[in-house]
Parts: C-alpha cells; structure tokens; sequence
C-alpha cells in the first residue's frame, strides 16, 4: 500500500512538472516556481532561435612593451567547432550577468597564461561579428564586412 | 516474483491477455492505471536499453579522455555553476583519478554489476562535471542523460544480461521481474521533448519560415555538407516546406511511437533526423535517442519463452532464459 502510495506520488510529481514546463515552454507562463521546472524545460526547449550572423571572440594580452599578441584560446577549448563557439558566448547565463562574466572569463585566461609563463599585463576581448554566407563560417570575416567591439579589458 | 511470468511456458494465451492489458482493455480506469504505471514486467527491455545507454555514455567521456585536464581541472577555462571549494577544479591528476572513477562506474553500469550503486556513482559524477564545466555548453542532451540515469537507478535493469545475475542465479540470462514504472516515465519524457521541441516552433517567430533552416546550415554549427547545400540556392520555398515537416514530424512522434501500426515509421523518420542532423549540423549526440525507441514497446514483446524450469533451475534459482525476438510473431498468431 504504501509502495503504491510512493509510486503514484512519483507519477504525479513528474507529470505535473513536466505539464508545467510544457506550458511554460509555449507560453512563457510559470504554474511552477520557475527552480522547480527548470530542468525538465531545459530537456525540452533547444534551438529556439538563430541569427542573420556569425560571431566570435578575439583574445589579446599584452606585452611588457605595450604591443599586442593574439592568444589562442582554442587551445583551452578541446571541443568540436559548435561547442567551441557556444562556450566562448557564455550564452547559459542572461545578458546582466553575461557582462560580469566575460571580465571574468578574461582573467581566468590571463591567469593561465601567466602560469604557463607568458608574462601578460592585460588581456582584451574583442567580439567580432559578421554576415553569414554560404561560402564558409569564417568567409565574410573580413575587416571589411566585420564589426568589432570591444567587451573587455583586464590585467 | 510474479508467478504468471515464471510458471511453466507462459502460456500464448496469458501472454496475448497480458498484451491486451497492455493496450488498455482492464475493467476500470483504477486497475488500467495500475496496469500501465506499475505492473511487474519482464527486464529484457530495460535491461537492452541499460547496456545501449551504457555504451553511449561510455563512449561520450571515453573520447573525452585525451583532453581531460583542459575540460575538468584547474588548466582549462572553467567557471563552475558555484563558487564553492568542492567545486574548484581540482589538478591535472586528481582530475584523472575521478575521470577514471566515472569510467569505470559507466564500465560497472553498462555490464550490470553492482547497477543500481553504478548507476548512482555514473550520476554523481556525471552532475559534477556538469556544475564544473557541462554547463557552460547549456544543452538538452546532457540534461537527458542525466534524468535517464536518475531513473535508471531506481528500474531494475540489471535484473538481467548481467554480471548481477550472473553472480546471483549463475546464469547472465536469468531474470528477476521489475515494475514498469521507470520504462514508462523514460518513454513519456522522450515524448515530452519530441512534443515541446515540435509544439514550441508553432509559436517562435523564427520557426515560422525556412530562413532559420539556411541559417542553421550557415552557422557555427554546419558541417560540409550542409555548406554545399546553402550553396545550391535552392529557393526559399522549399526551406519553408522542410520547416512544416519538422514540425509536423515533432510534433506528432510523441503520439506515434505509440502505436503499432506507425511506431516503425516514426522510429525510421526519427533516425533519419538525428542522423541528418548529425552530418549536417554535427550535433551527434540526439542519436542516443534512436535505441531508446525500444522504450516505446511493451516489455512482454521483447520477453523471454521461458522453458519449463528444469528441477536444477528451481533448486538453484535460476527463474527463466531468453530467447530472441520471436514474441510479437507468436503473439499475434494467437498461439
């Protein structure tokens, strides 16, 4: 009986919070509080979107004699194309805490590359972003058709 | 133990009553309830799903292990969910060593020895790497995995095909009955996921023409394959049809892997999404969910015959064997 009582209470728990991660999936509408159906949302709701554009990060750190080297970053980032991308636009976090996040992201990348010996004053971040084009991810990525911003600076 | 699933050769007759059950013909919405969540079911299938599931998860990290100190240890760029020293990513080594803990649980699951504490340990870990660095990537399918192993520690898939009951009733074929329930909830979520992923692109703004389909095949996602493709110029027209017939297709799997008469089709439609999905966007990792329409059947069609227990296996233990595929046939024969 009371394992009976324990199942059904497992069936309900789950059917509720999935129903309600599904009515907030299509309507943005929480019946739950939003921690309860979070994860049962995130299983469900992928690519939700795209853009016109392709983006990407450019990292930098800075010599003792002021000039300005390229860091590779990809190197830090063992994962295929897509995730590599995706990571770098810190994109699980909203745009507030994004703001925060990427200073912090830069100084992890400068405290790195000082323990591997590379004596950085500063790292900076640029984000670059240009039109998508069938010819390739990177073939509009020129400084004609790019524009550049600067996210970042830290030392 | 459920004596109608042990007792001498199952009768063709219990078992088509049984398939009839299954398919909703009981005497009250109480007992159908009953019947459909909780019924003691044969483990062929969970124990099937165990061993897939467990191989691709085995694989997933196994092929992470050339770079494990740049995506778990204090060498890569890692900003785990929370601050705290539990968290911090540890060294080089120490993260080999709890790599090498996942493994072998993931190792441990997969063959069904000790599954239950496997299965747990797989997760722990699993969670770890999450909050240290799976989750600034934010995907679904990790997500899923997660869930599937959380159920997979409460459904009895080690209750054969494994070392379990190898060590316990002397025979990797043995078999102990399990209740349905975490079949059933791992089936619905599948369908829950095709249905909010469908259903959701009714209302997103970018889901309403094809243009999302050319920027998918321009992105940081496409491959080769789907370069060649953008560059066809094929008209916007024809995106626009194969955006309707994803979301057709989305939004009515979740209905019908169910049926008999149309889950083949759908488990074929649903491999050739995730498969084209995986050359054209290198998104690999939703092929997990092509087996996992095994979900979808009820377990007594992929159930054992089981011969009449010699006086040895009543004496050792030993409850049934298996023998392979020939249920639906024999079911349907009525005989």
């Amino acid at each position: 009986m009371l394992r009976r009582i324990l199942q059904n209470t497992v069936v309900f728990v789950y059917l509720t919070v999935t129903a309600a991660a599904m009515v907030y999936t299509m309507s943005r509408i929480s019946l739950l509080p939003r921690l309860m159906i979070r994860w049962s949302y995130g299983m469900m709701a992928p690519y939700q979107g795209d853009t016109a554009w392709n983006g990407d990060f450019l990292y930098e750190g800075q010599l003792p004699d002021g000039t300005w080297e390229r860091i590779d970053i990809d190197a830090y980032m063992p994962f295929g194309f897509g995730e590599r991308n995706a990571r770098k636009f810190l994109r699980v976090y909203d745009d507030e805490t994004r703001r925060t996040k990427y200073p912090q992201f830069a100084s992890l990348l400068l405290e790195r590359e000082r323990a591997k010996g590379r004596d950085y004053q500063a790292v900076r971040v640029y984000f670059d972003m240009w039109d998508r084009s069938p010819a390739g991810f990177e073939f509009l990525h020129t400084p004609l058709f790019t524009k550049r911003k600067l996210l970042t600076e830290v030392q | 133990m459920n004596p109608s699933l042990t007792s001498p050769g199952t009768s063709p007759g219990a078992r088509r009553a049984t398939l009839s059950m299954a398919h909703g013909e009981g005497r009250t919405f109480l007992s159908r309830w009953n019947y459909w969540w909780f019924r003691e079911t044969p483990p062929h299938l969970m124990a099937i799903f165990r061993i897939i599931f467990g191989g691709f998860l085995l694989f997933y990290f196994a092929i992470q292990l050339p770079d494990v100190a740049m995506r778990y240890s204090n060498e890569g760029l890692l900003m785990p969910m929370f601050a705290l020293p539990i968290f911090a990513p540890p060294s080089p080594v120490v993260a080999h060593l709890l790599f090498a803990v996942l493994l072998l649980a993931l190792f441990s699951f997969t063959m069904g020895f000790f599954t239950r504490i496997s299965a747990a340990t797989s997760l722990l870990f699993y969670v770890y790497y999450h909050i240290i660095s799976l989750f600034q990537f934010g995907t679904s399918f990790d997500r899923l995995f997660m869930f599937s192993l959380f159920v997979l520690i409460f459904s009895g898939s080690g209750k054969t095909f494994s070392l379990d009951m190898k060590l316990r009733h002397g025979s990797w074929t043995a078999w102990e009955p399990i209740s349905i329930l975490a079949q059933r909830i791992l089936s619905l979520q599948i369908a829950a996921t095709y249905l909010g992923v469908g259903w959701q692109k009714l209302v997103l703004s970018d889901w309403q023409t094809g243009k999302i389909l050319i920027y998918g095949f321009t992105g940081r996602w496409a491959t080769e394959p789907a370069y060649a493709i953008a560059r066809m110029n094929i008209p916007l027209e024809y995106y626009d049809i194969l955006n309707w017939l994803i979301k057709a297709f989305e939004i009515s799997i979740p209905f019908g892997v169910w049926h008999r008469a149309t889950r083949w089709w759908y488990f074929a439609g649903g491999a050739a999404f995730h498969i084209g999905i995986a050359i054209l966007l290198a998104i690999w990792w939703f092929i997990a969910l092509i087996p996992a329409y095994i979900l979808f059947f009820e377990p007594e069609e992929v159930a054992p015959h089981p011969p009449a227990p010699s006086p040895r296996d009543v004496e050792r233990g030993r409850i049934g064997s298996w023998k392979i595929f020939p249920p639906l046939r024999a079911a349907r024969r009525g005989g």
